[in-house]
């Protein structure tokens, strides 16, 4: 008997046929994840918890927008980015504008990013903190993700190059924020 | 090669995105080059324990709201159910419907020959109408 866990495009299959526990299958798979991505982007409990339902309301309502080669994980995650950034552009929490030139860290905004911490994930957490937000989104959805640099493409509606520019830049970012540690 | 280029690499080298061809020489400049291995280990580091960052766990709230996939899925099942019935049960079910029409049609017969012959009395007939012949001459 076969009894491997049924991959995401299978469970998109049954779902789009009508089968809801294919959903809630999907839904339990992704709801830490996107609902960390958002809170790490937002950092807001309320903010992160509202994006998340929207999130996967639209993915009950949406998935048939789905297109054949594209990965669910990736569609998920950007259809989460694109709520995130809503929420952003309406509260005007940064200019979006600006971030796609920029390599600088942010300066801490958080009570947790001044606290000492002594252990090292604590500080990588911190530290994808200070990022910002374009970098920030980039680096998780691959270090945390694990999205291929084609799957972070299509969720950011970005190209590989920009991707891979992205990262570079990130990892620069990180390796000044955390030389005092490592 | 420059350490721009050496940097640019082992991000994708970590990312298993670097072409074999370039290893050679990204490793030869690593060898000579105390800053990029410097760079290097601190962003393995990083990008090591990037992978161990945990999750945060969804509000229950949310788990509650979308427990209507579970819920819905109930009803979804009982929509799509299939109802079967064994060929035994097929057969006798036609024979019960045709014993019935059967039986209706006879006892319609057998009332309407009734009817008729109380027609018959009435109408003081001594023949019954089955007998009585119209002789045009
Ligand atoms: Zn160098």
């Amino acid at each position: 008997m076969n009894t491997a866990p049924l991959s995401d495009e299978e469970l998109v299959s049954q779902f789009r046929n009508g089968h809801l526990h294919a959903g809630s299958i999907l839904y339990s798979r992704y709801k830490n994840a996107i609902y960390s991505f958002c809170l790490r982007m937002l950092e807001d409990s309320d903010g992160a918890k509202d994006t998340t339902q929207e999130t996967f309301l639209k993915m009950m309502t949406k998935i048939q927008s789905l297109e054949q080669g594209i990965a669910f994980k990736s569609w998920l995650f950007s259809v989460a980015r694109n709520e995130v950034l809503m929420v952003v552009r309406r509260k005007k929490i940064v200019p979006m504008e600006k971030y796609d030139d920029e390599v600088n860290v942010t300066e801490p905004s958080t009570p947790l990013t001044l606290a000492i911490q002594s252990e090292i994930h604590e500080k990588i957490e911190q530290a994808i903190q200070k990022l910002k937000i374009a970098y920030r989104e980039t680096y998780m959805l691959r270090e945390i993700e694990g999205l291929s640099y084609e799957e972070i493409a299509q969720a950011t509606g970005s190209t590989i190059s920009a991707v891979k520019s992205k990262l570079f830049k990130s990892r620069v970012a990180l390796n000044e924020i955390l030389a005092p540690f490592i | 090669m420059d350490c721009l280029t050496s940097k640019v690499q082992i991000s994708q080298f970590l990312d298993n995105e670097l072409p074999q061809e370039l290893l050679q020489p990204l490793f030869y400049h690593l060898g000579e080059c105390e800053e990029c291995r410097n760079f290097f280990v601190r962003t393995k580091v990083v990008h090591e324990g990037a992978k161990n960052v945990e999750y945060a766990a969804v509000p229950k709230e949310l788990d509650e709201k979308f427990a209507v996939l579970e819920m819905g899925e109930k009803n979804v099942s009982l929509m799509n159910r299939k109802f079967t019935i064994s060929v035994p049960t097929a057969i006798y079910s036609i024979g019960a419907v045709i014993v019935m029409v059967l039986f209706i049609y006879v006892s319609g017969t057998i009332q309407e020959k009734q009817i008729a012959e109380q027609y018959r009395q009435t109408m003081n007939l001594t023949m019954p109408f089955s007998e009585i012949s119209y002789d045009r001459n």
